[in-house]
């Protein structure tokens, strides 16, 4: 057998194993870590140690961070797209392609923190990419349910919700960084 | 419509019945249906889709039709999402 048949047969298994005529709801069933359950362990103990005040919020929760660079001068932002994926329709701060900048080093490439921006770029139309690797910041969800922003701003750098080596425990290769 | 992609690094591996998908994005392992192996399959192969693109490459597989396909497809995008299988792809937009 040559290694392209190989390949193909490697990569067809999934939908030659579909039954015809019975498409079920695709499903994703996340498997119970004992190893992240002892971390998260030492994490509430952190927190119980050192409490964050939200103003009244229930829920934290992260989304990834994007980032311009021009220079030595960048900007970092959340999106309304990863937002919008934790939340139902109307449930975040953020219109359809909006991105919030939570973050700047130097001038901050002409974006400031808390100001929401559409479709943000540099004038030569770069895009912000995801951050590699990638950091995350923690949003606060309201006792509705709604997106209210997030942790760090407009205080950047204060306020975190999560002592870092948590975000490293629950981020596994992908550890938090303040925006 | 949103295009999506896989998160860079997915790992899916055959367990049995199902499928088990480690995703560097959450350091997290899920199990899978045949149903989402085969969506994170498609996508695998065309890098970038949407859901009628990737319901159009099921179509022969499942039996069933693309309209059909799809709107399931499109319902699995959060939960996928979430778990950290895939992620959108952002849109470029002209500069004003």
């Amino acid at each position: 057998m040559n290694e392209d048949m190989t390949n193909e047969t490697v990569n067809s298994n999934a939908r030659r194993r579909l039954v015809r005529g019975a498409f079920a709801a695709p499903a994703a069933l996340t498997l119970y870590s004992g190893s992240v359950a002892a971390a998260s362990v030492s994490c509430i103990a952190k927190q119980l140690t050192n409490p964050i005040t939200t103003n009244g919020d229930t829920t934290l929760v992260r989304v990834p961070l994007y980032r311009l660079a021009n220079g030595a001068n960048t900007a970092t932002f959340v999106r309304q797209a990863d937002i919008a994926s934790l939340m139902p329709p109307g449930g975040s701060y953020l219109a359809t392609g909006q991105a919030q900048c939570v973050g700047i080093t130097g001038t901050g490439a002409g974006f400031s923190v808390g100001t929401i921006y559409t479709s943000p770029a540099l004038p030569n139309g770069t895009m912000p990419a995801i951050t590699s690797p990638i950091q995350y910041v923690a949003v606060r969800v309201s006792a509705t349910g709604k997106i209210e922003g997030v942790i760090s701003v407009p205080s950047a750098g204060a306020n975190t919700a999560l002592h870092t080596s948590c975000w490293t425990s629950f981020g596994g290769l992908v550890p938090f960084n303040t925006a | 419509m949103s295009h999506w992609c896989r998160v860079e690094g997915l790992l899916v591996e055959p367990m049995g019945h199902l499928w088990a998908a480690f995703s560097p994005a959450t350091g997290e392992t899920v199990l899978l249906n045949d149903e989402s192996a085969s969506i994170l399959e498609v996508l695998e192969e065309k890098g970038v889709a949407d859901t009628a693109e990737i319901s159009a490459s099921l179509v022969v597989d499942s039996g069933l039709d693309v309209d059909a396909l799809a709107a399931i497809v499109e319902s699995a995008w959060p939960r996928l999402a979430e778990a950290g299988l895939v992620r959108e792809q952002p849109i470029r937009h002209a500069i004003a």
